[in-house]
Parts: C-alpha cells; structure tokens; sequence
C-alpha cells in the first residue's frame, strides 16, 4: 500500500488537472452563451418598454432568444459531458491503483492479482520513461499492447510532440498558441516561456536581417514583460547595433543556434510543472532505489570472481558488458545492513 | 487502500454532482424553450399589425424575468462545482507523495552512456516479455543495438502465458503434458491444475456435458490421486450440484476468476524453473524493489529534513537504513562486522581467525597490539597474521 501512496501521485493528479482546465472551459463557455441569453432578454424588454409594440417584432426577437437557448442547452450538454468523462478517467485509475489489494473469495490479498498489477505497473512507468526521452512510437506500441492507454499520461505527451517538432524546425507559433491557451497557469507558476520565445523571435528577425522588423516586434510585444526582465530586454535590444558575426561573447551567445533547444528543454519542464508532473520519471527513481536497495558493498566488488547477482542479472543475462553495468551501479549508493 | 478511498470520495461526488447539474440545465433549458416557443406561437396566431395589449407585455415582461434568472441561476450552480472539483485535487495531494523524487540523485540517469545501458536492459526486458514490437520501436527510436538468440527460450513461454491469459488451456496442458516427467521431479502440481480447470470449465457448460467431464476426470486424475486426493474427492463433490448450478453451491469459490490468476502464476513459477531461469526479469525485480524501498526511504528522508540534519545523507556510498525486501530478494549473504557493527566493504573484508570467528579486517587491526590479539569471542591468543581473507 505504501508503494501506491509515495509512487502513484501523478497517475491521479494529471487526469485531475485535465478535468480542472475542462471545468474552466466549461465555466467559460456558459458564461459566454448565458449572456448572451441575457442580452437578448434585456432587448425584449427594451422593446415591450414602450407603448404600442407591434407582435410581429416581438415573434422575431423571441425566435432569436430561442435560438440562443439551444445554443446554451447544446453547449452546456457538450461541457458537462466533456467533464463527466475526465471525472471517469480518474475514476479509471482510481480502480486500477486499488486492484492492487485485491482480496480473494477466501479473504486475503491475492498475490497472483499482486503480480499482476506489478507488472501492469512496470509497463506504465516504462510507457512515461519512453514518453520522457521522446521515444514516442515505443510507448504507443507499448500502452496498446499492455491495454493500459487510459492509466497513462500519454495524450499530453503527445500534444508536446508537435509543439516540440515545431520548436525544432524554428517555428514558434505552436509553442505561442500553447502558452495562450495555459496564460492563466502559466502565469501563477511565473513562467518565462512566452517572454523567452519573443526574444528569440526578435533574435531570429535580426538573423535574417529584418531590423526594422525587429524594432516593430520589440515594441509590440516586450513592453508587458518590462517590469521583470527589463535587463534582458535591454541586452537584446543591444543586439541591433551588431551585425550577425559579432563576436562579443554576450550578444554571440544569443545568436547560438543551441538555444532552441535550451527553449525545447524548457518547454518540456514547463509542460511537466503545468500537470504537476515531477522532472523526473517515476521509472529512473524507482530503478534507481531498486538498485541501491539490492546493491550490497561487499561480493559487489568482487565480482569478477564472486558475481554479485545484481550485477550478474544486468550483465550475464542481458549482455550488457559487465564495464558498463558497474558504471551505472557504482553511480547508486548501496544497501546498509547491520 | 484508504488513500485511494478518501479520492475516490471526492470523485464519485464530482460525478454525481456533474449528472445532476447536467440534468437539471437538460430539463429546465428545455422548459424554457417549450414556454417561449408557446409564447412565440401565440403572439403569431394574432392578426397582422396586431400590437400588444398590457397584459400581453406584461406576461412577456414575466416571461424575461423569468429567462434572466434561470440562464444566470444556471451559470452560478454550474460555478459553485468549483470547490468540489478543487476537492479533489486536494484529497490526491494530502493522501499521496508528489515529491518522491527527493530521495533519488538527479545525475544517474541523465547522460548518454547510462541512459543507453537503461535502454539496453529495457530493451531485453521486453524481448524476455514476449513484446518484440515494443523492443523493436524501442531500438529504432533510441537506437540500441541488438543483440539476437537471447529471445527465443521465451517465445514458447509467452506464448502459453498470452493463451492463459485469454483462458485457453491447451498449449499450456499440452507443454506440461511433455515435460511430465521434469515436473514431477521438481513437485509441482501445475499439470494437475491445469486438468482441474478444463474439468471446470466442462462443468461450467452445464448438465449436457457432465459424462464428458466424468471421462475425462477418469482418464487424467488418476495419474494425480497420490498427491491431490483431497483435491479430486473436491472435484467430484461439484458434480452433484451440476443440474441446479454450481454458483449457488459450496463449491462456488471453484468459479472463481482468482484461479486463472493462480494458474498463471503457477505456470510462470514452474515454468520458469524448469528452465532455470529468474521468474521476473531483471528490470522487473530492480524496478519492485525499489517501490518497496521509496516508501521507507521517503519516510527516512521527511524525519531528517525535520531534524535538520540532511546532511548526514550524502547519497554516495550507503542508504541511510536497512531495507527489507523479503527472502526472495536476499541472493546471497552479507558479512557485517560484529565489532564494527559496519558491512565489510572491499578495503574492509571479513577475516577468518584461527579459533573459526569471523571479524572485519579493521577490528581485527584494532584488537591486535602488536603481533598478538586474542579473539573476542573466545579468549584465544593467536596471532593477526593467521587471520585469513574470507570469500563467499
């Protein structure tokens, strides 16, 4: 049970996170419809207000109040729909983390439903550690044969692939329309993702030599970043003044290439804090802790002669050649024992 | 199990509360748009250029009264979910760890000859799992070199696990049937589970299949009395139940789901060591392991944060407690010194004294004043050099 309450966190708070950006959704678009039912009432009565009111003006302007009413009626089915099925993914997982215990007819735990949900366990984080380094056809492959699609994370991978490809072919505009649609969370965690992405458009403006443009996307964009990063604002403006090749190391650095993928790397964490996903998988931290907790100092470094069965199951069996294996075994603290 | 129960709560309550609302904006939308459709139709049953009489507008002055407060009724009951939906998120956070990366260091795993040795046993995880395509996506996209001949030993297995899985015996009999002999050398009982399933299952078909089960309990149980009579005498009490339905008989618990489970497990088990191999990979077992270990290290980790004295964990050579993964997961034993109360290490080896106790080198350092030491055990003199280096 332990194990379900330190490990399972983000299993159950992305889908919550979904559902609490649907609620919003949701909010938003029956305010909107709503008012504009109100509206239309406040023109009837705008209109009966005064004397002699012909009822073939009246039947018009019913029809349209009408009309807005199905919009509201549909929209709001559409909304509290979409909501009904995030609330059920959490309830999805919430089942699969408590098969764990299941009891047999007999009443106690069934260790062979254990394994299996172990296993089943072990196939999801493998599915987030794949999704984390990006091998993303591995992890579909992965989910669709496991059958456990609905107890990962996977569709919010998925939408940072694209804007990660975009970012990658040196467009923005994925990476722009994602922070637009994140504005308000982004700004509680004080995100600089979209101030950084402006830079480097203004950076890629003065690279293909459009300085005049560059002057215009620096006055219209920078003034709302202007309170908090008044230097580097500064610092980019400078740029204006040297050509491409300038070799002074500060304003060289910000025509560097490799700074979109220092933007793609910040994507990602940023993507992670936004669904409270911690920066590491679940996978490397529990292998990582596996490994120290079966590590024992002492047959491990003899091991040439005397194999030490951790070290022996990752490099007999699975022909990894034993110099590599203890790198990555040295690299984990051992086991203490008294 | 509460954890889950305590979100689980808060879950179910979104949801009802998410039907009701959206019956409710169902139900009174509907009303609405039928009462002003039936005042659209009545003011158009009226001749042209009719203008309205006061009672007329002033039903329709009721009637937008009436829509306002509906439409922004709705929108605020619809708002008001907030806090139930928030509760939600706040029940996952107070009964589960977000944080349970602090007990791990950031740079294990992160650069490229680590992250490829990782891929590599992943990699063969999943050819041992039966999952080619999967290892084989895996070694496209990062790129890992394969190895071939390591897969084959289990693709028969896999496969026999795969058809349990959908409930089909018969690659699994027919495999345990083969290696009758081998099974009953190591005692194990899967053949005879397996035959009790079919005969199961048999019974499961109902009254037009009971002579068949009869037969075939007489031609494969015998072979089985010696160590499963109590077993078969079970087996057989079923078969009185067979008209009126073994479901609501005694013998239901026979029915039960949890034995395909079992006999999964079962055959894993046997199976695996028959061929004398590992029954969970070696990613599997590292990867329990330490789920089994984060909880306690998380706990260890909390208690010295409040103590303030972090620092004492530096991560490097040793966990700051003992982690007890259970018997199955002890590979071999470990010497820890009864003096130095310390794990011998490899500067620190364990050394054989002449009277047979074992010490670490370094008490045995200790102890010793000059070429002289007497054990600790015994009071027996001897001398440090007679001690012996110790392997096992």
């Amino acid at each position: 049970m332990a194990d379900v309450k330190s490990l399972e966190h983000p299993t159950l708070k992305v889908p919550y996170e979904i559902l609490n950006k649907k609620f919003r959704a949701a909010q938003k678009t029956l305010d909107r419809e709503v008012s504009h039912v109100q509206q239309a009432a406040i023109e009837i009565e705008k209109t009966i207000s005064v004397d002699s009111v012909k009822s073939n003006d009246i039947t018009k302007l019913l029809g349209g109040m009408v009309e807005k009413l199905q919009v509201l009626k549909r929209k709001a089915e559409e909304s509290i729909t979409e909501e009904l099925q995030a609330t059920n993914v959490c309830k999805r997982r919430l089942e699969h983390l408590k098969e764990h215990a299941t009891l047999t007819s007999s009443g106690v735990v069934s260790q062979g439903a254990l394994n299996q949900w172990r296993r089943k366990r072990l196939d999801r984080m493998v599915v987030e550690y794949f999704l984390r380094n990006g091998y993303y056809n591995a992890a579909i492959t992965l989910a669709e044969r496991s059958n456990i699609k609905d107890l990962t994370n996977i569709d919010i991978f998925l939408t940072s692939r694209e804007v990660e490809k975009s970012l990658a072919s040196h467009e923005t505009s994925k990476c722009l329309s994602w922070c637009h649609d994140n504005r308000s969370k982004l700004r509680k965690l004080r995100s600089n993702m979209e101030f950084n992405l402006r830079i480097q458009e203004f950076v890629e403006l003065i690279r293909s030599d459009r300085r005049m443009d560059a002057i215009k996307h620096a006055r219209k964009h920078f003034p709302t970043f202007e309170d908090e990063h008044l230097n580097t604002i500064k610092k980019a403006m400078a740029l204006l003044a040297f050509p491409v090749s300038t070799e002074i190391p500060s304003y060289k650095m910000l025509f560097d290439e490799g700074r979109w993928d220092v933007l793609i790397e910040e994507f990602r964490q940023e993507n992670y804090r936004l669904f409270q996903l911690a920066s590491h998988s679940v996978f490397t931290v529990a292998l990582q802790a596996g490994l120290s907790a079966l590590k024992t100092p002492y047959p491990f470094c003899y091991c040439n002669s005397f194999v030490s069965p951790i070290l022996y199951s990752l490099t007999g069996v699975l022909s990894v050649t034993p110099k590599i294996a203890r790198i990555v075994i040295r690299a984990v603290p051992s086991v203490r024992s008294t | 199990m509460d954890a889950c129960c305590a979100v689980e709560r808060e879950v179910d309550r979104v949801l009802s509360k998410f039907g009701i609302i959206g019956e409710h904006a169902n139900r009174t939308l509907c009303d609405l748009i039928a009462y002003i459709q039936g005042l659209k139709l009545e003011l158009e049953a009226a001749p042209d250029g009719h203008v309205l009489s006061p009672i007329q507008s002033d039903l329709l002055k009721q009637a937008m009264v009436k829509v306002k407060e509906t439409v922004s009724r709705l929108a605020t009951d619809h708002r008001d979910l907030h806090s139930t939906v928030s509760k939600v998120g706040k029940a996952v956070d107070r009964n589960f760890t977000a944080d349970f990366a602090v007990t791990s260091r950031d740079d294990i795993f992160n650069d490229h000859e680590k992250l490829s040795v990782l891929n590599k046993v992943v990699y063969q995880h999943f050819c041992r799992q039966g999952m080619q395509d999967v290892a084989n996506e895996l070694a496209k996209e990062a790129s890992v070199k394969i190895e071939c001949g390591s897969s084959e030993t289990f693709m028969e297995l896999n496969h026999i696990l795969e058809s349990l899985k959908n409930k089909e015996l018969e690659p699994a009999l027919a495999w345990a049937t083969a290696l009758h002999d081998n099974l009953e050398a190591i005692n194990s009982s899967l053949e005879f589970k397996l035959h009790r399933l079919k005969f199961i299952e048999l019974l499961k078909q109902g009254a037009a299949y009971q002579t068949e089960a009869i037969a075939y309990a007489r031609t494969h149980f015998y072979q089985f009395v010696k160590r499963h009579e109590k077993d078969i005498q079970m087996l057989m009490g079923m078969l009185l139940f067979v008209p009126n339905g073994i479901s609501s008989s005694p013998y239901s618990f026979m029915l039960d789901n949890e034995m395909w489970i079992e006999i999964y497990e079962v055959f894993t088990l046997d199976a695996c060591n028959l061929l004398g191999v590992s029954v969970d990979s070696p990613l599997a077992t590292c990867v329990n392991a330490g789920c089994t270990a984060i909880p306690a290290l998380l706990n260890i980790k909390q208690v010295m944060m409040q103590r303030q004295v972090t620092g004492i964990w530096n991560g490097k050579d040793e966990l700051p407690i003992e982690i007890d993964l259970g018997t199955d997961k002890r590979y071999h034993s470990m010497f820890a010194c009864p003096i130095l109360r310390q794990q011998s290490t490899e500067s620190n080896p364990p050394m054989r004294l002449l009277c047979g106790h074992v010490i670490s080198r370094d008490a045995l350092t200790k102890l010793s004043s000059g070429n002289k030491m007497k054990c600790p055990y015994c009071p027996i003199e001897q001398s440090p050099t007679d001690a012996k280096l110790i392997f096992f």
